[in-house]
C-alpha cells in the first residue's frame, strides 16, 4: 500500500500531500538533494526509482509549472500501478490548479484534491485486484469488516443467521472484496435474489421500520452483532480449518462470479446487479454505517441510477460525480498531448500551418516561445559536440546533454532570446552545478580540527593509474603543508615499481631543503620493495602518531582501473591505513576512459568507503579542452579538490568552478 | 507626363494595395511584438526591493517566507528553485499587536527564498552581486540545535562566509562609484530555539565569529586557485575583513559594508517577532 503522496513545488512547499502512514521528511528531502539537485541515480534505477531506508521513491515532473509528483511505498510491495498513479494525478492536479500554481509563484496554494485523489486510488486499485488475484488491501479490509460488523436489516435476521457460518467462512480469503455491506449479498445462497423491483420496496419497507425504531436501540443493536462478530470470528478460524466446512467455500464461489462491488460515495462497499441495474447500494448503505445514515436516508427513497452513476462495460458501477469529472479531465488531457503532437507532425490546414509557423518564426526573434524537445533538438546538438571537442567523455556529455534538454523543455525564452542563447544558459549552469562541491574542501582547516579534537595524525593517500602524477602531486601537496609549518611524514608504499622509493626520497630531500626557512619538517617512512603495502601504510601511521607528525601522505602503486587483481588490494589498504582522505589522481589528458577510471577507483574500497576527491594533474598540457575534470566529477559526484598545473612544486591549484565552467564554454 | 500619369496610376493602385496589406500586417504585428517585449521584460526584471533569505538546507527558510505569508506552519520539502514573494508589511505584524498605522502605507516588498543546498548557493550570491536589484536586507537562517555537530557547523560558516565575502565585493564596487554607500543588514536567524538542544544565540554567535576566523586564516593560506590571475580583478583571491588579522567580528565588519544582527526565534512555536520587526526596521530604513 501507498505510504505518502506529495505535490512538492520546486521552490519546496508541500502543496498538497496524503499520507497512509508516518514517513521521515528526510526521506523526500533526500531523494530531491540526491537525484534532483546531484544527479545521482542509484544503480539500476536508470533514473525510475530511488531507495530510501525501507522505502522505494517513484516521482513524475510537471516541468512548465514546476511542481514535482512523489510517490512513497514499502520497498517491499510489487506496486505496479505506481507510474499510473503518478501519471494520472499529475494530470489531474495539473489541470485543475494549473493557473493558481502560476498565479502563486511558487508558494502555497489551497488545493482540495483529497476526493480526486481517493477516487484514482480506488480505480487503479480496483483495476489492480481485477487483474492480481484479489489481493486485499488495507482500506478494503477495513471497510469490509466494518460494513459486515453492522449489519441491522431486520429483513435478514434467519437468513443470516442460517449463513453467519458460511459468511464468515467466505471472510477470509477476500476481505471487503466479495463480502459486500449490503444484505443482497446474502441471499443468493438461499436463492431469494430479488430481480424485480420489489426488491427495492422490500428494502424500502425494511428501511421504514429501521427508521421506526428509536434511534437508541440501534447503538445497542449493533453492539450486539459486534458481539455476535467476534463469536463467529473466533469460529470461523477454527472453521477454515475444518474439513467438512469446504464445500461452502467451494459453494460460495460461482456467487461471486455475479456480484459487482460498488463503492458508494462514503466509501462502502455495495452491490449492482447486472440485468436489472438495480441500486442497492441505498438500501445496502443504510443497514450497514450508523454515522452516515442521516445523509443517506433520502437516497434510499429515491433510487434512480442514472442520476449518479452508470455501470460501465465491465460491470463497475461508477459515481458520476467525482469519477467522471476525473475521467473527463483526463480525457481532456490527453486529448490536448495527442493534438498537440498532431500539429508537430503535420499542421491540419495549410492557413493555420502559416500562421503558426509564422508566429514560431517569430517569437523565435522576440522570444516567449515554450520550447519542445524538437526545438532544443538543434542547439543541444551543437552543444554537444562542443563539449566532446573540450574532451568531456562521450558518456557523460550524452546525459548532461539529456538532462539540460528535459529541464529546458516546457520553458519559455525570455525577450530577444534565442534557443541557442538559452541552451548554453542552462548548459552552463547545468556545469557549474556538476562542479560545485557539495562538503567543503578546505583541506588545512580539516587537518588543524583533527589535530585539535583527537590528537592523531591526518593520513592522506593517494591512487590513480599508471604514470598519471601520483608522487608529483604528493610531492607538491606535501610542498604546500610544508609551508604552513606542518610535520608531515611521506610513507613510500609503492613497494612494486622499481626506483619508486629513491624517486620519493629524492623529493623527500628537496622538500626538506626548501622549506628549512619556513619551518615544516618532513619525513620519509620507506620499508624497500616487495613488501604488502597496507602494512607499511598501517605502521607509517602508527609511527607518525608516536612521533606527533601532522599529516601523514601515503603514495600508492599505480595500477589499471580495470585489473581486477591489483584494484582488490586497495580495499585491504584503506582498511588498514584508515586515511582520512583518498584522493584519486587523474590525467587531463585522458578522454573516454576517464569515467571508467574513476567509477572503478570510487569502488574499489569496500561498500563504506569512497574517494574523496579528484587531483586532475598535467592541466597545462591541455589548454583548455578541461573536459576531465567534468567527466569524473559527473561519473561519481565526488569534488575535484586540486588541479596539477607546472612541474613546479608551487604548481598546485584549487579548482575554480568559475574559470572552469568558462572555459569549457568558451 | 501626362502619357505617364494613368500608367502610375495603375501602378498606384497595384502599389497601394501591397502598401495596405504591408501596413496591415504592421499594424497588427506591432502591438502585438511590442506587448510580448513589454510583458516579458517586466517580467525579467526582479523586483526591485528584495529582502534576501539565504541560509544552509533544513534551516527553515520556506517556512519562514510561507509562515509570513499564510501565518500558518506549511509543510516543506528541500528547494531546489528560488521564489520570490511579494508581501505587504502587514504581513510582518504579528496577529496580537494592532498598531500599524505607520506600517499599512508602507510600500509592498518581495521576500526572495532560494535554496540552501551547496550546489545552488549561487542564486542567494547574485542576487547579492547583480547590480540592478536592490537588496534591502538578507535573513540568514541557520538550525540552532544542528550547529552542534560540526560538518554542519562547517557548512553553515562556510556559506556565511561566502555571503559575507559577496556583500563585501558589492559594498567595494559602490563605495567606488558611489559616495554614500550603505551598509546592507544582515540578521542572522537563528531558528529551532524551541528544540532542548537549540544553542543560545549569544553562544552562536561567539562560535560564528571565530570559525569565521578561522575560516579566514586557511582561506589566506590556502592554494590559489585555477583561474587566479588571469582575469585581473575580478577573480582575485579577495578575504573577509581586513588584512591584518583574522579575527573576525560583527563590528569589524561594518567598514565592509555589512551590518550583522544576530536573533533567535522559532518558526515551529512562532516566536518570529523579532526578525519581523527587524524587517521591517530595514523596511524603513
Amino acid at each position: 500500500m501507498l505510504d505518502l503522496f506529495e505535490v512538492i513545488t520546486t521552490s519546496g512547499v508541500v502543496l498538497w500531500s496524503k499520507s497512509y502512514a508516518p514517513v521521515k521528511t528526510s526521506v523526500i528531502n533526500s531523494l530531491i538533494s540526491d537525484v534532483f539537485i546531484e544527479e545521482r541515480t542509484q544503480p539500476g534505477s536508470e533514473g525510475k526509482w530511488f531507495k530510501k531506508d525501507s522505502y522505494t521513491l517513484k516521482w513524475t515532473h510537471a516541468a512548465d509549472v514546476g511542481l514535482i509528483f512523489v510517490a512513497v511505498y514499502q520497498s517491499l510491495l510489487q506496486l505496479t500501478w505506481i507510474d499510473e498513479l503518478l501519471d494520472k494525478v499529475k494530470k489531474l492536479f495539473v489541470t485543475l490548479y494549473e493557473h493558481e500554481i502560476k498565479n502563486s509563484k511558487g508558494t502555497k496554494i489551497q488545493c482540495p484534491f483529497d476526493q480526486y485523489f481517493d477516487s484514482i486510488i480506488r480505480s487503479l486499485e480496483r483495476k489492480a485486484v481485477g487483474t492480481v488475484a484479489s489481493r486485499p488491501t488495507l482500506e478494503n479490509t477495513n471497510l469490509g469488516a466494518g460494513g459486515k460488523v453492522l449489519k441491522t436489516d431486520p429483513l435478514n435476521t434467519e437468513a443470516k443467521d442460517a449463513n453467519r457460518e458460511e459468511d464468515w467462512l467466505e471472510a477470509p480469503p477476500m476481505p471487503g472484496v466479495n463480502t459486500n455491506a449490503s444484505p443482497k449479498s446474502r441471499v443468493p445462497v438461499t436463492d431469494k435474489l430479488p430481480t424485480d423491483p420489489t426488491g427495492i420496496e422490500i428494502t424500502s419497507a425494511s428501511l421504514a421500520q429501521t427508521l421506526l425504531q428509536p434511534p437508541g436501540r440501534r447503538p445497542g443493536r449493533a453492539r450486539r452483532s459486534r458481539k455476535s462478530t467476534g463469536h463467529s470470528g473466533g469460529s470461523s478460524a477454527h472453521a477454515s480449518s475444518g474439513e467438512e466446512r469446504s464445500p461452502a467455500r467451494v459453494n460460495s464461489k460461482p456467487r461471486r462470479g455475479k456480484e459487482m462491488r460498488v463503492w458508494a460515495e462514503d466509501g462502502i462497499a455495495g452491490v449492482a446487479g447486472e440485468e436489472q441495474k438495480l441500486d442497492y447500494s441505498g438500501a445496502g448503505g443504510i443497514s450497514t454505517d450508523e454515522e452516515h445514515e442521516e445523509s443517506m436516508r433520502p437516497r434510499a427513497e429515491a433510487i434512480d441510477q442514472s442520476t449518479w452513476g452508470t455501470t460501465t462495460s465491465q460491470g463497475d458501477f461508477l459515481l458520476k460525480d467525482l469519477d467522471y469529472e476525473i475521467d473527463d479531465i483526463l480525457k481532456k488531457a490527453n486529448a490536448k498531448e495527442t493534438k498537440e503532437e498532431a500539429n508537430k507532425t503535420g499542421p491540419s490546414g495549410l492557413a493555420s500551418g502559416l500562421a503558426a509557423g509564422a508566429m514560431g518564426y517569430f517569437r523565435n526573434f522576440v522570444g516567449g516561445k515554450t520550447l519542445t524537445k524538437e526545438d532544443t533538438e538543434k542547439a543541444i546538438a551543437g552543444i554537444m559536440t562542443h563539449l566532446l571537442e573540450k574532451n568531456v567523455a562521450r558518456e557523460a556529455a550524452v546525459q548532461i546533454c539529456e538532462s539540460v534538454q528535459t529541464s529546458l523543455t516546457g520553458q519559455k525564452t525570455g525577450s530577444f532570446q534565442s534557443t541557442e542563447s538559452l541552451v548554453r544558459i542552462a548548459m552552463e549552469d547545468a556545469l557549474r552545478k556538476i562542479l560545485t562541491p557539495t562538503t567543503s574542501l578546505d583541506l588545512l582547516r580539516e587537518i588543524g580540527q583533527v589535530g585539535e579534537s583527537e590528537s592523531r595524525p591526518y593520513v592522506i593517500s593517494i591512487v590513480g593509474v599508471n604514470g598519471v602524477g601520483k608522487s608529483t602531486n604528493l610531492s607538491k601537496i606535501c610542498f604546500f603543508l610544508l609551508q604552513n609549518k606542518l610535520k608531515v611524514l611521506i610513507a613510500a608504499c609503492d613497494t612494486f615499481r622499481s626506483g619508486a622509493v629513491e624517486q620519493l626520497r629524492v623529493h623527500a630531500r628537496n622538500l626538506k631543503e626548501l622549506s628549512e626557512r619556513e619551518g615544516g619538517v618532513v619525513e620519509l617512512y620507506e620499508k624497500g620493495y616487495g613488501k604488502d603495502a597496507a602494512n607499511i601504510a598501517k605502521d607509517a601511521v602508527a609511527y607518525a602518531a608516536g612521533q606527533q607528525f601532522d599529516v601523514v601522505l601515503i603514495d600508492t602503486a599505480g595500477r589499471r582501473h580495470n585489473d581486477q587483481r591489483l584494484m582488490s588490494s586497495l580495499e585491504k589498504f584503506a582498511k588498514f591505513a584508515n586515511p582520512d582522505k583518498i584522493l584519486m589522481v587523474g590525467e587531463a589528458l585522458v578522454g573516454s576512459d576517464s569515467v571508467q577510471q574513476a567509477r572503478n577507483f570510487n569502488a574499489a574500497f569496500g561498500r563504506d568507503r569512497k574517494l574523496d576527491g579528484f587531483i586532475i594533474s598535467k592541466c597545462d598540457t591541455v589548454g583548455d579542452m578541461v573536459g576531465t575534470l567534468i567527466s569524473m566529477v559527473f561519473a561519481t559526484g565526488i569534488p575535484v579538490v586540486f588541479l596539477g598545473v607546472g612541474q613546479n612544486y608551487t604548481d598546485l591549484r584549487t579548482l575554480n568552478v568559475k574559470w572552469a565552467v568558462g572555459l569549457l564554454m568558451s | 507626363m501626362a502619357s505617364l500619369s494613368p500608367q502610375w496610376e495603375f501602378l498606384g493602385i497595384q502599389f497601394s494595395l501591397t502598401i495596405l496589406l504591408i501596413s496591415l500586417l504592421v499594424v497588427v504585428l506591432i502591438p502585438i511584438v511590442l506587448s510580448r517585449v513589454l510583458v516579458a521584460s517586466t517580467s525579467k526584471t526582479g523586483p526591485s526591493s528584495v529582502v534576501l533569505l539565504a541560509g544552509p538546507r533544513e534551516a527553515g527558510k520556506t517556512s519562514f517566507l510561507l509562515y509570513l505569508q499564510e501565518k500558518t506552519l506549511v509543510a516543506t520539502q528541500t528547494s531546489t528553485t528560488p521564489s520570490t514573494v511579494k508581501l505587504s508589511p502587514t504581513a510582518l505584524e504579528s496577529s496580537k499587536s494592532e498598531d500599524g498605522d505607520s506600517s499599512a502605507f508602507g510600500k509592498p516588498f518581495h521576500l526572495k527564498d532560494t535554496p540552501g543546498h551547496p550546489k545552488l548557493r549561487s542564486f542567494a550570491l547574485t542576487t547579492i552581486t547583480d547590480p540592478t536589484a536592490s537588496c534591502l536586507g538578507i535573513v540568514y537562517m541557520l538550525d540552532s540545535a544542528a550547529i552542534i555537530a560540526q560538518p554542519r557547523l562547517t557548512d553553515t560558516v562556510e556559506y556565511l562566509y561566502e555571503l559575507l565575502l559577496a556583500v563585501q565585493k558589492r559594498y567595494t564596487v559602490l563605495s567606488e562609484t558611489t559616495t554614500t554607500a550603505e551598509p546592507i543588514p544582515l540578521l542572522i536567524a537563528c531558528n529551532k530555539n524551541d528544540l532542548f538542544t537549540a544553542l543560545p544565540s549569544a553562544k552562536i554567535s561567539s562560535q560564528l565569529q571565530s570559525e569565521l576566523g578561522r575560516m579566514k586564516e586557511t582561506k589566506r593560506k590556502g592554494l590559489l586557485n585555477a583561474g587566479a590571475g588571469e582575469n585581473d580583478d575580478e577573480d582575485l583571491e579577495q578575504v573577509l575583513g581586513d588584512d591584518r588579522s583574522d579575527q573576525i567580528t560583527w563590528e569589524g565588519l561594518r567598514e565592509f559594508g555589512v551590518d550583522v544582527s544576530l536573533q533567535s526565534g522559532s518558526i515551529k512555536s512562532g516566536s518570529v517577532g523579532g526578525w519581523t520587526s527587524w524587517v521591517s526596521e530595514c523596511l524603513e530604513a
